[in-house]
């Protein structure tokens, strides 16, 4: 049967043909058609046939298995370090494994990636931890800093501003907030962020120190002084502190202070390179950077295990970790506390002493030992551990602040806790201070000392609905 | 089977996005580029350029392989047109080459075409290249050649016939074997020849090579796990020798980690200054005293530091007026995970670190940055940045992933406000290549008006960079020749009125990260036609300061000490034409 559109379009194009002719040429037409069909069938043929090849590449090749990155990082590093990242990499994996919906295990993962330059994958991690949890404070932080080195500074703030928001006790987060902002050109913010965190962190060297810098950029000169002036009285080895204290010296006029200023920066400046010269001929610094590094990912990961009650598996961690770094002590101040859990005071005691007989001198040691001691009520070994911190660090609140707190947990010595109380205070006037001299003056019958801590504490943290509620209580008015 | 569908399907949606995403990334460093202001293209395969770098290293990482090398953008045949020099590192203790690497100089033959010529000008030194300035020591008219080496040094004096003659024996200049850096000539004593300052890096033997391991990777060892070396400085004698001066001039007194440096006049006292950067250590000012010595003075100006007073990795500085106050500002490079530095001069003899309120770290952050240029790349009268990257650790790819070996370079444009905005990847695929680079260069290459640029890659061919703006904004280039101050003019200042801008410059003989480029001084005129004024105070006792006024804009002009008829061209032109 003749198509008529075709016979129509024939004779449109090359006038009157007769009906063999016509018939003819739509065999050949339709020949030609048939065979432009099959060459388009060959073509799509063709065509899918290779799309569906590189597909399947693309699949085989999405699908093929990954290198785990901490792997990749072993895999050309030197042979003792690669075996502790290797070791690690099991660990790493072997936890996020078992607790896929544990934050802590993520965070593992991503701060093991990041110590070994895998940042990308760290990221991811703890990304999944603010998936699990939106306010898991260390995610937050891990991903300020990861974007800080890419250089996405916006990002960074945002993540330094909500770890301190969600974490407002911590005197890091404002700091590393504002550094990202000084370096982003946000100068004023930077201000108004380390001037708020001051209030609560009035001790706070660095963080003064860089509200001075920040000042002195400013053009503030006057209030730049005070700070910078401050953070040398309060640490006269902070370096940093004398150099924007001599530039805003200096346009004040005040050429002479500024002068000295500068020669007492440079001495210390030259200290500091000694020092780093000094660190820098120790070799074997970096092979126990990477020890500590994975000490502190197994107690990490023991951690995570103790608080799902597999002690067995924890110890086994933790005894890894003394191994791998012994002079790490919190492996070992966990050791102990979980012999304590694991019912054997008497080995956790044993331990304990191991432990500070080897680091007499180390302070965070020893305070967290006397913090053991003194949760078995053991008083008196935690009393003379505290008063060791004191011997050390004469001119920080940390061992007064302590000793004057288990005074007043065990009721001894009611006078020397309101003493204590007092000089971790004038030594560090935050809330926290003041509220343990409220619980020693008030111990004492010492309303009037209670009274004006309570004032300052509100002062502090006026948001604080504990510390509203005593003062309110001691009829201090707001 | 549904599934299997899915599957293909997905896996096709995803090989398009692929794609897509290909082309788009492709459209964006190349089509979007001619809509924005400023456009760079990477000329280097039309050129002829041949050159390959090499540090001369074999895995043993010595700390000389991090810091090569510089180059330099001069004319050495007096045609006019920019000719390129290219240093090279030499083979190190434990390499083995068939033929030895050298320096290499490609001559401009126009239209972005080079020939090596190298063998031919007799400059093809085999020591192992660091630092390179130019300058006119024996004021013959033509550019002489120094090379800071580690090892001996090379002097070489230009014979005016294309070739040179190595004359470091004679001059007395071969600085021993001492780890140079950058090198500048300039006229400290004013008596009219050009003096010659050497840095030097570090204390260096093979005995004393460490590497650190860091998270298990072998790392380059820094400048302080080395003794610092102590600058020289040479005094001309005028006779076609020097004398070392280093000690009385108080420059020798002090040691340093030097790596690039500059010298200007910051305070604008008429006589010379010396700026020197030292790697992970304060850097120095050395202030003229104008009787023969010299005051570090760099932590009381405001330069030994950033603005924190933390000491860093600085590499590169260059000097220029980047907010148009009429002082020469500068601009130093630095580590990764340190901003570089912009030094904004206050005229009180101090500096102060503008770096964040100016945005001029902008993007650099993740990157070692090298060789900077306050150039202004669009004409509009306002200096803009640019940066070499790269980082110098060359397996830093394995254990950090926030950085790389090999990056893109760095352009931030001037907004005329204080301000600097990093246009890096939207000014076309100039600045795309990425390398690990080193020195950078710049200068008008093709006679257009605008200022291209020369890339030193480590390990890599150079990258040449042409500046293809149209804005259509209006330029002069400016030589000065000095009569009774050195030939070169190296020190003079230059203040250029055209209506409301007013621009200031000064000659120099090295910069950059231990580089030189010259001798056309360029300045971009924005809108403005004509220029009203130029101001030139010349390198002399007495100061003297001489005035050419109305002047056309677009045009090369010669301007010569003491004679009040400009010479003034379309095109560029050389030695023998300014003779």
């Amino acid at each position: 049967m003749p198509n008529p559109d075709a016979l129509a379009d024939a004779r449109q194009a090359s006038g009157p043909v007769s009906a063999a002719e016509a018939s003819g040429s739509d065999r050949k037409r339709k020949a030609g058609r048939g065979r432009t069909s099959l060459r388009n069938r060959r073509v799509l043929a063709v065509g899918g046939a290779i799309i569906l090849l590189a597909a399947a590449g693309i699949a085989v090749w999405l699908n093929q298995p990954r290198p785990n990155p901490l792997e990749e990082v072993a895999a050309k590093a030197e042979p003792e370090v690669a075996a502790l990242i290797l070791e690690t990499s099991r660990l790493v994996e072997d936890t996020v494994a078992l607790f896929p919906d544990d934050v802590y295990a993520w965070d593992l993962a991503g701060r093991m990636y990041s110590r070994f330059g895998k940042t990308g994958q760290a990221r991811r991690c703890w990304e999944k931890c603010l998936e699990l949890d939106e306010d898991f404070v260390a995610a937050h932080q891990a991903l300020g800093l990861a974007a800080l080195e890419s250089g996405d500074l916006r990002a960074a703030a945002e993540h330094y501003e909500k770890a301190w928001r969600l974490s407002p006790e911590s005197s890091v987060y404002p700091t590393q907030l504002a550094e990202v902002l000084i370096q982003d050109g946000q100068l004023a913010r930077a201000r108004d962020v380390l001037k708020e965190a001051l209030r609560r962190h009035p001790r706070a060297v660095a963080m003064r120190a860089l509200l001075g810098q920040t000042l002195v950029q400013l053009r503030e000169e006057v209030e730049a002084v005070e700070h910078l002036s401050l953070v040398i009285r309060m640490n006269p080895e902070y370096t940093n502190g004398y150099y924007p204290l001599a530039t805003a010296l200096d346009r004040l006029g005040r050429r002479e202070e500024a002068a000295e200023m500068r020669r007492l920066f440079q001495e210390r400046k030259r200290q500091d390179e000694r020092r780093h010269r000094e660190q820098l001929r120790d070799a074997g610094v970096q092979i126990e950077a990477v020890r500590i590094s994975v000490a502190q990912a197994y107690v990490s990961a023991a951690k995570i295990y103790m608080s799902l009650g597999d002690a067995s598996t924890a110890e086994r961690y933790l005894t890894r970790a003394m191994e791998l770094a012994p002079q790490f002590t919190e492996a070992s101040l966990l050791t102990a506390w979980l012999k304590d859990r694991m019912g054997d005071r008497a080995a956790a005691r044993e331990h304990l002493e191991r432990i500070l007989e080897a680091h007499s001198s180390h302070l965070e040691t020893i305070m967290q030992a006397a913090k053991l001691f003194a949760e078995w009520q053991d008083y008196e070994k935690a009393e003379s551990l505290y008063r060791r911190a004191i011997e050390l660090t004469p001119h920080e609140a940390g061992g007064y602040l302590a000793l004057a707190g288990l005074y007043v947990t065990s009721g001894k010595r009611p006078f020397d806790a309101q003493v204590l109380a007092l000089k971790a205070a004038a030594r560090e006037p935050t809330a926290a201070c003041f509220a343990l001299l409220i619980s020693a003056a008030r111990r004492n019958g010492d309303l009037i000392t209670a009274a004006a801590a309570a004032r300052e504490a509100v002062r502090l943290e006026p948001d604080n609905p504990d510390y509203q509620q005593i003062a309110t209580a001691l009829g201090v008015q707001p | 089977m549904v599934r299997r569908w899915i599957v293909t399907g997905c896996i096709l949606a995803v090989s398009a996005a692929l794609v897509a995403g290909w082309v788009l990334f492709r459209r964006d460093w190349k089509k979007s580029a001619p809509e924005e202001t400023l456009v760079f293209r990477d000329v280097t395969s039309q050129t002829g350029v041949r050159f390959v770098h090499t540090d001369g290293g074999n895995g043993r990482r010595y700390i000389v392989e991090t810091v090569s090398a510089g180059l330099a953008l001069f004319y050495y045949d007096g045609d006019g047109d920019l000719d390129i020099y290219f240093l090279n590192g030499a083979p190190l203790k434990g390499t083995i080459v068939d033929t030895p690497p050298k320096n290499a100089l490609y001559r401009n033959d126009g239209d972005w075409r080079f020939t090596d010529v190298t063998d031919r000008a007799g400059v093809g030194d085999t020591g192992y290249g660091l630092g390179v300035t130019v300058g006119d020591y024996d004021n013959d008219g033509l550019p002489d050649i120094y090379l800071n080496n580690d090892g001996p040094n090379v002097l070489y004096r230009n014979n005016g016939d294309g070739t040179f003659t190595d004359v470091t024996e004679k001059a007395g200049v071969s600085a021993g074997r001492r780890m140079g850096a950058g090198a500048a000539f300039l006229d400290y004593d004013l008596d009219g020849d050009l003096d010659l300052y050497v840095a030097n890096y570090v204390r260096f033997s093979y005995d004393q090579h460490r590497v650190h391991i860091v998270k298990g990777y072998p790392m380059y060892a820094g400048p302080r796990d080395y003794e610092p070396e102590p600058d020289i400085l040479y005094r001309n004698n005028g006779n076609g020798t020097f004398t070392d001066v280093s000690l009385e001039s108080g420059i020798g007194r002090v040691a340093g980690s030097g790596m690039g440096m500059v010298c200007c006049d910051y305070d604008d006292d008429g006589d010379t200054d010396v700026f020197v950067l030292n790697d992970v250590s304060g850097n120095f000012l050395f202030r003229n005293n104008a009787d023969g010595t010299f005051s570090e003075v760099g932590l009381e100006a405001g330069f030994a530091y950033n603005g924190s007073g933390d000491e860093t990795g600085s590499m590169g500085i260059d000097c220029g007026d980047y907010d148009n106050d009429g002082r020469l500002d500068l601009f130093m490079t630095c580590y990764q995970a340190e901003l570089p530095v912009l030094y904004h001069n206050l005229g009180n003899g101090s500096f102060e670190d503008t770096t964040v309120i100016t945005g001029a770290g902008s993007g650099s952050l993740p990157y070692v940055n090298w060789g900077p240029g306050l150039i202004d790349f669009d004409n509009d009268g306002w200096r803009d940045l640019f940066i070499a990257q790269g980082h110098l650790q060359d397996n830093i790819d394995l254990y950090d992933d926030t950085t790389a070996y090999e990056v893109p370079n760095s352009l931030l444009r001037n907004r005329g406000n204080g301000t600097f905005e990093d246009i890096s990847r939207r000014c076309g695929d100039g600045l795309a290549p990425k390398y690990s680079s080193r020195g950078a260069v710049f200068g008008d290459l093709d006679g257009d008006g605008d200022m291209d640029i020369v890339v030193l890659n480590s390990r890599k061919p150079p990258t040449l960079i042409r500046n293809d703006q149209r804005l259509g904004n209006h330029w002069v280039q400016l030589r000065l020749r000095g009569t009774a101050s050195n030939r070169d003019a190296v020190g003079a200042k230059v203040t250029l009125v055209a209506g409301d801008l007013r621009l200031t410059d000064e000659v120099h003989a090295g910069r950059g990260y231990q580089s030189y480029w010259g001798p056309w001084l360029h300045f971009g005129l924005g809108r403005r036609r004509k220029i009203d004024r130029i101001e030139i105070r010349w390198p002399r006792r007495d100061h003297n300061v001489e005035t050419w006024s109305n002047l056309p804009s677009d045009r090369f002009i010669t301007l010569t000490e003491g004679d009040p008829n400009p010479i003034v061209r379309t095109k560029q032109y050389g030695t023998s034409i300014g003779r």
